[in-house]
């Protein structure tokens, strides 16, 4: 006890220099829990589109599906395979899609006829798609597709300048190939995170797709939700072994997004660089401070060592000094690191306005990733922070501890 | 010309070569001028009414539609889709450089903008630039004669775009017949010197006391399994086409 007073006395008696190693401790461990998050921020944002309305966590195609997107590449008799995975024990939504790429323009009558724009007619069921993480989370229940009412992605309606309560014009083909045609009207124009809706989506009920494209009991696509993203290849596993789907696709989000997924893994080691600049940064603080209070206080360690303080007093009395400094450093820096990212997570960030730039997103690979961010509070990120101040602070002072601690008495008294 | 022409011949028309030529062997080589002129004015005529079938051929399906095709001038061509029932009525119009599609289904007229000319028509491994374009290939291709052809047998005549072409082909490979008079095949290479599509020529008819292949096929290299072939029932050329007849109210009231 009396060697902690005494560290924490030693040092006051140098404050600026004391502050100056706290306050560079502090930065780095503020810098920390602030950065990192901010990737946790927009890593969990990238994954909730990925596993949430693009996606889910499991897809289930006609095996060549991915590679053509041909209209015909279709999952036959879907009532049967759906009944088999929603017969499954574990909790999930199960929801069918369709595609098709057409042609759509304002279906306004005028006198000159409206330029079409190319889109993607994307069938999916309203109420499975309209729960959290769905597709159509966004809508209120009156804008939802129904019948021949569509939700068309913003940017489609900004090129095709159209608005809600307008009729839209779609052609296309039809399974067969054979021209399709149909009038619909916009319920609804979506902001949706995935690319694809939002550029060229005109979201409509499944049924109305399928009328469409004069198909039955198929879907291109199944998306299933189960109850937590990082169970998905377990899910999938599962899924792939029902004897309904013995000739379909089944890949996880994991399996179906490789690249981001290798992102996402990437995320820890980002956490990790940022920690080896915590502790480069109080090592560095920490050693110098130490070294030179102990290089001052070579006469008082010889006093002390002459009234009797055991060697061991005065390398554990070292240590606590530096230990104290980088705990102190490290709090401040995880106080104000936290008030930063719990204050950010609730204004978020906006980094294209920090550019100077009026766009509120990027898409990179198919999903609309949004400019603004927010960073998200992780507990470990402070932890880690402690616990790598505490270690090097301890090692970065075990040399002018150990110095000291050697000192012969009467010598060291003398300089 | 642009591959057009060949295919879908009847939409841009120029000044026709009327007479049925005898061949265009000068001292056992090919008469090159002479060649390319009567082939890029095959199926050409100041006017021209046909049906044709249209056949769209996928790596799992067949679809077979049959079209009446009315072309006036270089540059004016309208065609209506007549079979299947379920179809009829879907129309497109070309009118020099515009496109517009109609859709009797929902009493629709869309235009198709500059942004979708490479798109596929209608399906079809055509795209919308093969319908409007009006390139010739005496104008904006440098060519010669290759020398003979061994797969099919007959003349090569090579086609160089000129450097200030703006197109999607930097060379086309012709290969005629022994007289020169008949195409049988033509490769399109791309800009990156790949292959990309080839088109054959076959079923030589004589149609309006013209003698000119009934059928074409286009094959796309990068998409195995497809195919399109345009089979012409009936043509007739030099036919009172009224000016009207290319207009956006006459589109709409074809059904």
């Amino acid at each position: 006890m009396t060697t902690l007073r005494i560290a924490w006395r030693n040092l006051g008696r140098n404050r600026k220099r004391s502050l100056l190693a706290l306050g560079a401790i502090a930065l780095a461990q503020t810098t920390l829990v602030f950065v990192n998050g901010l990737f946790a921020g927009s890593y969990d944002q990238m994954l909730q589109t990925i596993t949430g309305p693009m996606m889910g966590h499991v897809q289930v195609h006609h095996p060549r599906w991915r590679e053509e997107r041909a209209v015909d590449l279709y999952i036959d008799r879907l009532d049967a395979v759906r009944a088999q995975v929603g017969a499954m024990e574990l909790p999930m939504s199960v929801s069918p899609r369709l595609y098709s790429a057409v042609l759509a323009a304002s279906g306004e009558k005028s006198e000159q006829p409206a330029d079409a724009e190319p889109a993607v007619i994307v069938g999916v069921d309203v109420s499975a798609e309209s729960t959290r993480d769905g597709l159509l989370e966004s809508l209120e229940p009156q804008d939802r597709p129904q019948g021949n009412k569509v939700a068309l992605g913003r940017v489609l309606a900004n090129r095709l300048n159209v608005s809600e309560g307008r009729e839209l014009a779609v052609i296309g083909q039809d399974v067969d190939g054979f021209p399709a045609s149909d009038l619909f009207v916009i319920a609804a124009i979506i902001d949706s995170p995935v690319d694809l809706v939002k550029t060229r989506g005109v979201v409509m009920c499944f049924h109305t797709a399928a009328g469409f494209l004069a198909i039955r009991d198929q879907a291109h696509e199944i998306v299933i939700r189960g109850s937590k993203a990082d169970q998905a290849d377990e899910l999938a596993r599962e899924v792939a072994a029902l004897p309904a789907l013995s000739e379909l696709e089944v890949l996880s989000w994991r399996e179906a997004m490789p690249e981001f997924s290798r992102m996402i893994d990437m995320k820890d080691w980002f956490d990790m660089i940022f920690l080896a600049i915590v502790f480069v940064a109080s090592a560095s603080g920490i050693a110098n401070t130490s070294m030179m209070s102990s290089f001052e206080r070579t006469r008082e360690f010889g006093m002390l060592l002459a009234i009797g303080m055991q060697p061991a007093g005065v390398v554990r009395m070292v240590l606590a000094e530096s230990v104290f400094l980088g705990l102190m450093g490290v709090l401040v820096g995880s106080l104000v690191g936290s008030a930063l990212v719990l204050l950010a997570a609730h204004t978020g960030i906006n980094y294209a306005a920090l550019a100077g730039m009026e766009a509120a997103d990027i898409a990179f690979g198919g999903i609309s990733i949004s400019y603004t961010i927010y960073p998200r509070f992780e507990f470990r990120h402070i932890l880690f922070g402690f616990i790598a101040v505490a270690i090097t602070s301890a090692l970065a002072s075990t040399w002018p501890a150990t110095l000291a601690a050697r000192l012969e008495p009467a010598k060291a008294m003398r300089l | 010309m642009s591959f057009l022409t060949l295919c879908v011949a009847l939409f841009i028309s120029a000044p026709c070569s009327a007479q049925e030529p005898s061949g265009f062997l000068k001292g056992g080589e090919l008469d090159i001028e002479a060649v390319v002129k009567h082939f890029e004015d095959l199926y050409r005529s100041d006017s021209s009414i046909s049906i044709v079938d249209l056949t769209v051929t996928r790596p799992r399906r067949t679809r077979t539609m049959t079209m009446k095709v009315w072309t006036r001038g270089r540059d004016k061509a309208l065609i209506v889709i007549q079979e299947p029932a379920r179809v009829a009525g879907t129309a497109t119009l070309k009118v020099e450089a515009n496109l517009w599609n109609y859709l009797p289904r929902i009493k629709r007229t869309i235009r198709i903008p500059p942004s979708m000319m490479l798109a596929s028509w209608m399906g079809t491994d055509f795209t919308n630039d093969d319908l409007v374009r009006e390139s010739s290939y005496i104008d904006d291709y440098a060519y010669r004669l290759a020398g003979r052809s061994d797969d099919p047998a007959g003349w090569m005549v090579r086609f160089e775009a000129k450097p200030e072409l703006v197109g999607l082909w930097s060379r086309i490979e012709l290969i005629l017949s022994e007289d020169g008079t008949i195409p049988l095949q033509a490769r399109y290479y791309d800009r990156r010197e790949r292959l990309s599509r080839t088109m054959r020529w076959d079923e030589v008819r004589v149609f309006d006391s013209r003698r000119i292949p009934a059928r074409l096929t286009l094959e796309p290299e990068d998409e195995v399994g497809h195919k399109t072939e345009m089979h012409y029932r009936t043509i007739r050329f030099d036919v009172d086409v009224p000016e009207a007849t290319f207009s956006l109210s006459f589109l709409e009231r074809q059904r």
